[in-house]
């Protein structure tokens, strides 16, 4: 147990920019270093944790986790993985709460954030395009945009709609 | 206070649960959360969303972390830490539990009609959800909403500029945290 929770924490500590940068870290620690899966089943992992709520990076722990050490396993894994995000950002939140009374800062974050609604856009022209293969699924990606923009629709009903039309559809292309 | 508590419990396991599509869509549900309460304002959870990008670990993560922080800190420092640790366990936990479940049923999960049904369509839609969570970032960088049809001249040149930059393929590899510098020196430089 102590042996995953230090694995997950080094892959918490040196992953950047949220789950689909985990992917080559999962298999050289995993994989290559502690020979605990296949790559193929850190692959699959990989894939149903993005077809399941939440974080990816804690989907893809859990499963691992599990499969070392059940429920514990699991549990340890994904605590490993928030360790060291945990204590950065705590630390960060509290120095940059001094620091945002200077000018000089909030003219920083205000490029920052210029910044970060490119990188916004540019991570979702992918997205788009990985998800938007036909059709219904462009029609689906425009709808749930402006169902939240335009008619200010919450996103947990966002989530329950589009889960209960996949399968509404599923049952009609079927019949 | 024991209330704003509970609310973040609430809110970021529901956010845990439900938020299919990743990180980038536990930033739409933060949206949603801090509109409802008026936690923090937009360019607060900008701002969260840059240092959470820019630091090790799952976006969505230290999104939570950052914004239980924030709630929290106006309490006390000892509160800010506090509520990073509350957020960041609600969020995770109920995922835990999914993942537990789904692990002990692989195959059913896997092969399961309904499933992958649902998933046709929450795909797609949670495509919708970033993109919807990217939309209000754009707005409140660019200084869009105050007025109908305004925008902040320069900063929509430095957005046009730095997505141009950023779909060029050669310059696919550089480290997204290069491009928030880039990003900061300017803001810095022209006063943004």
């Amino acid at each position: 147990m102590g042996e995953l929770y230090l694995s997950f924490l080094k892959i918490g500590a040196v992953m950047f920019g949220g789950g689909y940068s985990m992917l080559p870290l999962l298999i050289r620690e995993l994989v290559d270093n502690k020979h605990w899966c296949t790559e193929e089943e850190v692959l699959d992992y990989f894939s149903l944790a993005q077809c399941t709520p939440g974080v990816i990076a804690i989907n893809s722990a859990t499963f691992v986790g599990y499969k070392r050490g059940k429920v514990l396993g699991g549990i340890v894994a994904s605590l490993g993985v928030v360790t060291v995000p945990l204590l950065v950002i705590t630390i960060i939140a509290a120095v940059l709460q001094n620091l945002m009374a200077y000018p000089l800062v909030q003219h920083i974050f205000a490029g920052v954030r210029v910044a970060v609604a490119a990188l916004m856009t540019v991570t979702i022209v992918r997205l788009v395009k990985k998800a938007a293969k036909d059709a219904v699924s462009w029609a689906i990606v425009i709808a749930a945009f402006l169902l939240l923009t335009v008619a200010g629709l919450d996103s947990v009903w966002l989530v329950v709609m589009a889960g209960a039309f996949g399968i509404l559809f599923g049952r009609w292309k079927k019949a | 206070m024991i209330k704003t508590i509970l609310l973040l419990i609430f809110e970021f396991m529901k956010t845990g649960l439900m938020a299919v599509g990743g990180g980038m869509a536990c930033i739409r549900f933060l949206q949603d959360m801090i509109a409802r309460y008026g936690w923090i304002s937009a360019e607060e959870l900008a701002n969260i969303i840059a240092v959470a990008e820019s630091t090790p670990g799952p976006i969505g993560v230290n999104a939570a972390t950052y914004v239980g922080y924030s709630v929290l800190s106006p309490y006390g420092a000892g509160w800010g830490v506090l509520g990073g640790v509350i957020t960041t366990l609600s969020l995770i936990s109920p995922q835990i539990a999914v993942i537990v479940l789904v692990a002990r049923g692989l195959e059913k999960y896997r092969s399961s009609k309904l499933v992958n049904d649902a998933f046709g369509a929450l795909r797609p839609a949670a495509a919708g959800l970033v993109a919807a969570a990217g939309w209000s970032v754009v707005r409140s960088s660019l200084g869009m909403g105050f007025a109908p049809f305004h925008v902040d001249l320069v900063p929509l040149i430095i957005y046009a500029a730095l997505v141009a930059l950023m779909l060029l393929p050669k310059l696919k590899k550089i480290h997204p945290a290069l491009f928030l510098v880039a990003g900061g020196l300017l803001g810095a430089v022209l006063q943004l």
